[in-house]
């Protein structure tokens, strides 16, 4: 029987390391997230965490009402699970027609549309979560959009293993 | 506890949290991290109210390693079902 990837126990003592799981307000981070909302031209933008039963936003643009308070969601709701299981970006250019992400809630209920993550891997080679942008209208995604969210990803990821590596 | 219907999410509970643990621990670790935090937090260990699951999980948080992630997460699906289950009784009154 294959294990899921979301729940791998070595993943998540990985995100226990960089201490990905903490509160933090990151400004580094929240920089990177307001750009990529801005350049994708899309209202949100996300540093999101895969933790075991939840994902956690360690940075965020452009969320609202409760899930701006609450800054995460359950796993199983999470876009960005697919990616901690592939290994891959995860694109949705129409949350309805999307058999994967159809029946999330956040299609359902929160109105999220388009959706493009690119995997955050650590320098051990664990996927933690996703750097992404989503919308609330359909739209597709260039290879050269996603080779962008990947430098981000890139980008923030080296932030936060900077970050692990100093003293807490 | 009710189910928020829209979002299809259960309540949290001490069987779900012990569940979870025991993805990744034996029972009888998972039952022992439980009454420590129960002791910990001076809460009844058949704790039911969300008030009194958020002090154990925010205990849960403060341990380092799986269960310091474990807690997180536990304390966000609390947080999460407490601001889905405000709106739906603002909803339906």
């Amino acid at each position: 029987m294959s294990v899921d990837k979301v729940k791998d126990s070595d993943r998540i003592e990985e995100i226990a390391r960089l201490r990905l799981h903490e509160d933090e307000v990151d400004v580094v981070l929240n920089k990177y997230v307001q750009e990529a909302s801005r350049e994708f031209n899309l209202p949100i933008g996300l540093v999101s965490i895969v933790l075991d039963d939840v994902q956690k936003f360690a940075a965020s643009e452009g969320l609202k009402g409760w899930i701006a308070e609450t800054q995460g969601t359950p796993v199983e709701w999470a876009f960005c699970a697919h990616s901690v299981r592939s290994g891959e970006p995860f694109i949705v250019e129409d949350s309805e027609k999307n058999h994967l992400v159809k029946e999330s809630p956040l299609t359902t209920m929160e109105g999220i549309k388009c959706y493009a993550g690119a995997p955050l891997i650590s320098s051990r080679g664990y996927v933690l979560g996703n750097f992404c942008v989503m919308g609330e209208e359909s739209r597709s995604f260039s290879t050269e959009e996603v080779a962008k969210l990947k430098d981000y990803a890139a980008k923030a990821m080296a932030h936060i293993e900077s970050r692990a590596a100093e003293p807490a | 506890m009710d189910k928020i219907r829209n979002y299809n999410l259960e309540a949290p509970s001490k069987q779900k949290t012990l569940e979870v643990f025991t993805g990744y621990f034996n029972e009888e670790y998972a039952e022992s991290l439980w009454n420590e935090a129960c002791e910990a937090t001076a809460t009844n260990p058949e704790a039911e109210s969300l008030t009194e699951l958020e002090q154990i999980f925010t205990y849960f948080c403060s341990i380092k390693g799986k269960v310091g992630v474990q807690g997180m997460s536990m304390k966000m699906r609390l947080m999460t079902y407490r601001n889905l289950l405000a709106l739906q009784t603002n909803q339906s009154n």
